[in-house]
């Protein structure tokens, strides 16, 4: 079921970015931290070469941010409902160019959908985790169900579950049909 | 007058004159001028002419075909104080008076044909007289062929109403033909069809023209319609599905033309066809958070 900003309240990017010029800053939203333009190339170029961890934390740096601007957009962000959680993350995620984002719910699993993200696999994952765990306060872990040349899904759940996904799928098992396991229907 | 008619009267005629030469012959037993004496030897003619040997006449019905000259020739002595002779008889004799000093040449037209007759028995109502002599007949012929046009002038009274013809064809020829000649020249002076139009008007048609018509005819032809928009047609109230296709009588193909026989193949209603996986969303979290805690929980 899609859930893609479904009778949400729009996004208001009224002011989401600021550019200082006198100052040669640029701020997003109310806050005062400075962003920082960087090529998308330059990531690529830092994952490739750099350790796991660092990639890991690189991407829960940039998701962090993105789902505390969020969830500061949202008065009760425990109280929210998908809809609305879903358009304001998808707003703050727009400004900070990582893609479009929608959310998929198959049966009871949360599948996050980033449409030209200009990220690869090793800084999209940890960076939709954190910007979950931001956004909910939950721990979560995420598992990539598949990626193409537009498209990349991301499996949200527990780290048992997103373990037994990713077995799966490189088993051969289709996403979908892994899911579908995932729900009960296998072993 | 036809000619049975005409026969019977000269019949009649002849009759009478038999009778009054014999009473003449009985009175006055005289040869006639110009008649020769028959020879030494020859059978007397008169006692088998005597009245009382003369058969019964029969009747003149069987024979309507005696030629008319046949009776004009029957052997005759005609006294001239006869009170008949003015009025029956065709002919006169001379007048027993002086001949006049002028000198009259009569052409007397002689036929051959009828003096052999005379000489021997003529038609069946002449087979009980004598044979007459030729010089006997041949006078009474004379008389006879001078008056030859009197005598024949009955004969040709049917053909008075027709065109003119020649009375020497009538005598030769039999009712029929004569019939037949009036039909053909009644022909040729017929006007042709196209010229046969009637020369007045129908009385009835001179009397509508002048009074008029008591009742007035139909019009022969029908006014012009009247223009502007023509009538819509009567609305048809017919079924949509019947063409009359199915009404119609199968048309016999011909034994040469080919026809698929169509094969179909069986299907049964309840095959299952579709294969119903999973069920419908049934989970509807309110939260987000609560989304998050469902996918956690797998």
């Amino acid at each position: 079921m899609l859930l893609d900003r479904m009778a949400s309240p729009s996004f208001d990017a009224t002011h989401a970015v600021r550019f200082d010029l006198a100052h040669g800053a640029v701020r997003a939203g109310e806050g005062t931290d400075a962003l920082l333009l960087v090529p998308s190339s330059a990531l690529v170029e830092l994952t490739l070469s750099a350790p796991v961890d660092a990639i890991d934390a690189l991407g829960r740096a940039l998701g962090a941010a993105i789902g505390r601007r969020a969830a500061a957009r949202l008065s009760d962000a425990r109280g929210a409902s998908v809809e609305s959680f879903v358009t304001q993350l998808a707003g703050e995620a727009a400004v900070a160019g990582i893609g479009a984002l929608r959310v998929e719910r198959w049966g009871r699993a949360l599948v996050i959908v980033i449409e030209r993200s200009p990220l690869n696999g090793a800084l999209l994952l940890p960076a939709v985790a954190a910007l979950v765990e931001a956004a909910s306060g939950r721990k979560v872990w995420c598992t990539l169900l598949m990626r193409d040349e537009h498209v990349a899904r991301v499996l949200v759940g527990s780290e048992r579950g997103t373990e037994r996904v990713r077995a799966w799928i490189e088993g051969g098992v289709p996403w979908g049909e892994a899911l579908a396991k995932l729900h009960g229907g296998g072993a | 007058m036809t000619n049975s008619e005409t026969i019977a009267r000269l019949e009649a005629l002849l009759e009478r004159v038999r009778t009054r030469r014999v009473e003449a012959r009985v009175r006055s037993p005289q040869v006639p001028q110009g008649i020769a004496v028959p020879a030494a030897g020859a059978p007397a003619p008169a006692p088998a002419r005597a009245p009382a040997a003369a058969p019964p006449r029969a009747p003149f019905a069987p024979t309507p075909a005696v030629p008319i000259h046949a009776v004009a020739i029957a052997p005759s002595v005609i006294r001239a104080d006869d009170p008949f002779s003015d009025t029956d008889l065709p002919t006169r004799p001379p007048p027993r008076t002086e001949p006049p000093a002028v000198e009259i040449e009569v052409d007397i037209e002689v036929q051959e044909p009828i003096e052999e007759r005379a000489a021997g028995p003529v038609g069946s109502f002449e087979g009980a007289r004598p044979p007459v002599p030729v010089r006997e007949a041949f006078d009474s012929r004379e008389r006879l062929v001078v008056a030859e046009p009197a005598a024949l002038e009955p004969a040709s009274e049917p053909l008075a109403s027709g065109p003119v013809v020649p009375a020497g064809e009538v005598v030769a020829q039999d009712a029929g033909v004569a019939e037949e000649y009036v039909r053909e020249s009644a022909r040729e002076d017929e006007a042709p069809i196209s010229s046969q139009r009637p020369v007045s008007e129908p009385e009835e048609h001179l009397a509508q023209m002048a009074f008029g018509a008591e009742e007035s005819r139909p019009p022969r032809h029908t006014p012009p319609p009247e223009s502007g928009r023509l009538p819509a047609a009567p609305e048809v109230d017919f079924d949509a599905d019947v063409t009359g296709v199915r009404q119609a009588p199968a048309a016999v193909a011909p034994a040469s033309h080919l026809e698929p026989q169509v094969i179909g193949g069986t299907i049964g209603t309840s095959a299952v066809v579709a294969d119903v996986v999973g069920e419908a969303q049934i989970f509807a979290p309110a939260t987000f958070v609560d989304l998050v805690d469902a996918s956690l929980g797998l």
